[in-house]
């Protein structure tokens, strides 16, 4: 089972790797619908898909939702602490 | 005329000031606000209210679009996605020559694939109702693109690629620049009263569209391109058969915030809202986005 450290580096890896933004920019505070990393519905999708896969190898029962990412609100930290708790 | 106007000043100025809060009780209720969300570009707009003054007459316009739930299949699968959900539109401009009221409901769904074949699809099937007229539209729309890898680290990276995000340098705080979508689809419609009265037009199109979001200035300046290429297949009354409508549109959002903007867009084609007649249209607009 990974730490919160190693999921949190994880999370922000998958963000980077859907939006473009290097993962070593990302701001806790960052939105993930708004400036500076601006990801469209197709690429919340994309990122639910990598974050869905991710949860699946430590945890099997739990998933994440395309609506849980879509939240106009999500910050970086929000969605961290998100998939921490699906896994630990 | 100036009482509606001095009315929209003052719920702009109230919806910056209390954004957070509107947002919140949107977001707990699982509620988005759009322009429309009918498969077309216009999607990424955000719901507005423009008010036209030309030397003729005076008019306004609102196109809103409701969603308010959506459910997901397949919820464990990480190679596919499958999403739909109902949503609400009302769409009304009181221009003398091409005045409308309609109110429409749809079903939209969304599958997108993540592997090797990055394709999404969309679909909206959807009635609308023509409240001056009291007669009934249906239509499909079937549309499909690609999702282009995003991973700059990834061997099959390439920043051409359709829905890549440009990123300004590492000293502009890697800004998010751009990006393109293509589209390729086909659109039924069972329209009545289309063209002539009591005869209802029964017609299929093919379209490919592009769809161009770039910021000349980091949060600040933003043009939008929409360009369409119609075709319809049947034999029709409508006098062409092929549809171009173009649009630019040049978006100001004061202050590095996002929630309102004003725009100016200059549009020419044929409307598909308006029997799709030839347009050539120039206006300016407050937006409002939550």
């Amino acid at each position: 089972m990974p730490s919160k450290e190693e999921i949190f580096k994880n999370a922000k890896k998958f963000i980077s790797q859907s939006s473009g933004f290097p993962s070593s920019a990302l701001k806790a505070n960052f939105i993930l619908k708004k400036h500076p990393i601006m990801l469209n519905d197709s690429q919340l999708v994309d990122l639910t898909l990598k974050l869905r896969s991710y949860v699946k190898k430590f945890n099997a029962e739990n998933t994440v939702l395309v609506s849980e990412l879509k939240k106009s609100n999500l910050t970086v930290e929000a969605l961290c602490e998100l998939i921490s708790n699906k896994i630990l | 005329m100036k009482k509606a106007i001095l009315l929209l000043t003052i719920f702009s100025i109230y919806s910056l000031y209390s954004q957070d809060k509107v947002i919140d009780w949107l977001n707990n209720n699982n509620i988005t606000i759009r322009k429309t969300f009918d498969g077309s570009t216009n999607e990424n707009k955000p719901a507005n209210i423009n008010f036209f003054k030309s030397n003729t007459n005076d008019y306004f316009n609102i196109d809103i679009g409701i969603k308010v739930i959506s459910w997901e299949f397949k919820s464990k699968d990480s190679n596919r996605s499958f999403i739909f959900y109902p949503i609400i539109e009302w769409h009304k401009s009181t221009l003398e020559e091409s005045k409308k009221d309609l109110l429409s409901v749809a079903m939209n769904s969304e599958f997108q694939f993540n592997k090797n074949l990055r394709l999404f699809l969309q679909s909206n099937f959807a009635i609308k109702r023509d409240l001056i007229k009291n007669i009934n539209e249906l239509s499909w729309l079937g549309q499909i693109s690609y999702q282009g890898n995003n991973s700059r680290e990834s061997t099959d990276f390439n920043p051409y690629l359709p829905g890549v995000s440009w990123r300004y340098s590492e000293e502009k705080g890697y800004e998010f620049m751009g990006r393109y979508y293509p589209y390729l689809g086909i659109k039924y419609r069972e329209a009545p009263d289309f063209l002539v009265t009591d005869s209802t037009e029964t017609f299929s199109i093919i379209f490919f569209k592009l769809y161009l979001e770039y910021w000349i200035s980091p949060r600040t300046i933003q043009i939008l391109v929409d360009s369409r290429f119609k075709r319809i297949l049947n034999n029709t009354k409508i006098p062409t058969k092929n549809i171009p409508l173009s649009s630019i549109s040049l978006n100001y959002y004061p202050w590095k915030q996002d929630a309102l903007s004003l725009g100016f867009e200059y549009k020419n084609g044929y409307d598909p809202d308006d029997k799709y007649s030839k347009i050539e249209l120039t206006s300016i607009s407050l937006n409002i986005k939550f």
